[in-house]
């Protein structure tokens, strides 16, 4: 039974704002998914004629599928390299009282605060001062600096929220210190694990103003090629097809983790 | 069993008397049964020489930079010790403009995300049913890559794009309007990147108001919008400030967006960093711009978790 209650003007208004966020939210998705499925040359609308023809044009542009291969080895390591570095870093913030420890915990998620244009510039310097040449270890290191905040931030949420008295249930029943760690601790901080894991594959795989200093024209990640050819040539259609490839990508990838870990711990 | 129960409890107490008892932290009681002083730096010790190497040289390396001086009229840096370029920086209108505008759109793109971003914020936080799916509404977006939802806006806002298109079919304007390439395409961009930060932070302050509190204004004889201005808002004050404040502090630092969008017209702070990075090489006035970005940056971060959030909010 649901009690009618008169609903104000005020209230009203408050909805529909509510709504139109929503719908602003989603525009561009929405436009862009339509946008790829046109058959003009020229972006424009309405879409009249459906085709799949910029699907082919992204098959056969071989320079945009050499950037995909790129950014995918790049996030997919960075990912792995940023798990093995974070969640040890997280275990020591979480677990030991040091001198400086609150200040190396703000240090170590530091790099979410910089203005990453600044760190891309510096790292151009340093590139610059080494004679470094631009290289896939290059990207990859870089890209594990930017991501591993995420899983220390993520994972040192779930350590502290753990309560002590499971570990120390199984410590005090003879488990050793690694064992308590794989068989009690890891799968009761998994979910901070795949947040943080998810987080940094996402932000590698997104980042422009980083990546933009250390690529070169033959080897670059996909979200710069996508801004510099944006950049130079315009609202391209073929962009489109990318576009939504991508987001069919994000909304599969945000589907099962929705189901594995549940949408809260991605918050 | 009952021994092993017995025994577990006896270990747990001894723990906790080890460590402090009842009131001591977590991080205590455990290294209660933690030994050795250097302890915690294996796990440290990788991440920290990946910081030293990749973040603290760099911005070393950012700092030496901004000294510097470059040969007049080429891109030559000359090795010296010189503020040069803080003076250039600092002295001249069109750099020190770029610092306003960057602010000014930043302020204008905070102003935009509150007042969209709490209504949905509110409506979230009272959902029960239905909030996994609005969540993922509200998620989705935030996950996609920039560049992608970048390149959404522009197809929406150029001059064949969508938004142009419907005006004109419903005869709300007869001229297509210039959205693109101009200052209102890069708001509706970065508030469009930046509104999730706000609504997140907002629903979980807005969540943990009580419905009672509510009834009982309601039950006093509180209008609707009293309610609101009277009791929820001031309530979540803290939400919105840290919100915006977060939103402001991403807002000047953005990048991708605003140099997509804002074309040739519209420079921002990041924006020149980079053409003074890389096309109009001026790495002395490139790194000042840097650090002044940077400093701004951080301020309003600390200035969120110093002086505005309460104590209990912090985390």
């Amino acid at each position: 039974m649901t009690a009618l209650r008169r609903v104000s003007p005020f209230q009203a208004g408050f909805w529909l704002l509510a709504m139109a966020t929503l719908v602003f939210l989603l525009a561009p998705i929405v436009i862009v998914v339509l946008a790829s499925f046109n058959d003009n040359q020229v972006l424009s609308f309405p879409v009249d004629r459906f085709s799949l023809r910029w699907y082919r044009a992204v098959w056969e542009d071989f320079e945009l599928l050499e950037s995909v291969r790129v950014s995918l080895i790049v996030a997919a390591i960075a990912t792995v390299l940023a798990l093995a570095l974070g969640i040890p870093a997280a275990f020591s913030l979480a677990r030991y009282k040091f001198p400086g420890r609150d200040m190396i915990s703000a240090f170590l998620l530091s790099p979410l605060l910089i203005p990453l244009i600044a760190l891309g510039l510096a790292v151009l310097l340093l590139y610059a001062a080494a004679g470094l040449r631009p290289s896939l270890t290059g990207f990859i290191l870089m890209h594990v600096l930017i991501t591993v905040p995420y899983v220390i931030r993520t994972v040192l949420a779930v350590l502290t929220q753990l309560d002590p008295a499971l570990e120390e249930a199984a410590l005090s029943l003879g488990a050793d210190d690694l064992r308590t760690k794989w068989l009690v601790t890891m799968p009761l901080i998994r979910p901070g694990i795949i947040a943080g894991g998810f987080f940094a594959f996402m932000t590698s795989l997104d980042n422009v103003p980083v990546s933009i200093f250390l690529g070169s024209s033959r080897m670059t990640t996909l979200p710069v090629r996508i801004y510099g050819q944006v950049e130079s040539y315009g609202i391209d259609p073929v962009f489109a097809a990318v576009s939504t490839l991508l987001i069919a990508a994000t909304l599969a990838i945000m589907i099962a983790l929705d189901r594995i870990i549940g949408l809260d711990h991605l918050k | 069993m009952g021994d092993e129960a017995a025994t577990a409890s006896r270990a747990t107490r001894s723990i906790e008397q080890a460590g402090g008892g009842r009131g001591a932290s977590l991080a205590d009681r455990v290294h209660a049964w933690k030994e050795g002083r250097w302890a915690f730096l294996p796990g440290l010790a990788p991440v920290l020489l990946l910081y030293g190497v990749l973040l603290v040289l760099p911005m070393l390396l950012l700092g030496r930079y901004s000294f510097y001086r470059t040969r007049r009229g080429t891109a030559e840096v000359i090795d010296s010790f010189t503020v040069d370029a803080f003076v250039r920086f600092f002295s001249d209108a069109f750099y020190l403009g770029i610092l306003l505008d960057t602010m000014i759109v930043g302020f204008v793109v905070v102003l935009i995300c509150a007042v969209l971003g709490y209504p949905l914020a509110y409506f979230l936080a009272g959902l029960r049913r239905w909030k996994a799916v609005f969540l993922m509404i509200v998620l989705a977006p935030f996950f996609v890559s920039q560049v992608v939802k970048t390149y959404g806006w522009m197809v929406i806002l150029s001059n064949q794009g969508f938004l142009n298109w419907l005006l004109i079919e419903s005869g709300l304007v007869s001229e297509r309007l210039r959205m693109l390439y101009n200052r209102t395409g890069v708001i509706v961009g970065m508030v469009h990147i930046l509104i999730p930060f706000m609504i997140l932070t907002l629903e979980s302050v807005i969540r943990q108001i009580r419905p009672q509190v509510l009834d009982a204004a309601r039950s006093l004889g509180a209008r609707e919008w009293q309610v609101f201005f009277k009791v929820i808002l001031p309530m979540s004050l803290p939400g919105l400030v840290a919100g915006s404040l977060l939103v402001f502090s991403l807002a000047i630092s953005i990048f991708t967006t605003p140099a997509l969008m804002g074309g040739e017209r519209v420079q921002l702070m990041s924006n020149f960093i980079y053409k003074r990075a890389v096309s109009i090489i001026d790495w002395p006035l490139a790194a000042v711009a840097s650090w002044v970005l940077l400093v701004l940056a951080l301020l309003t971060v600390i200035v969120c978790l110093k002086v505005l959030m309460p104590k209990r909010m912090r985390a």
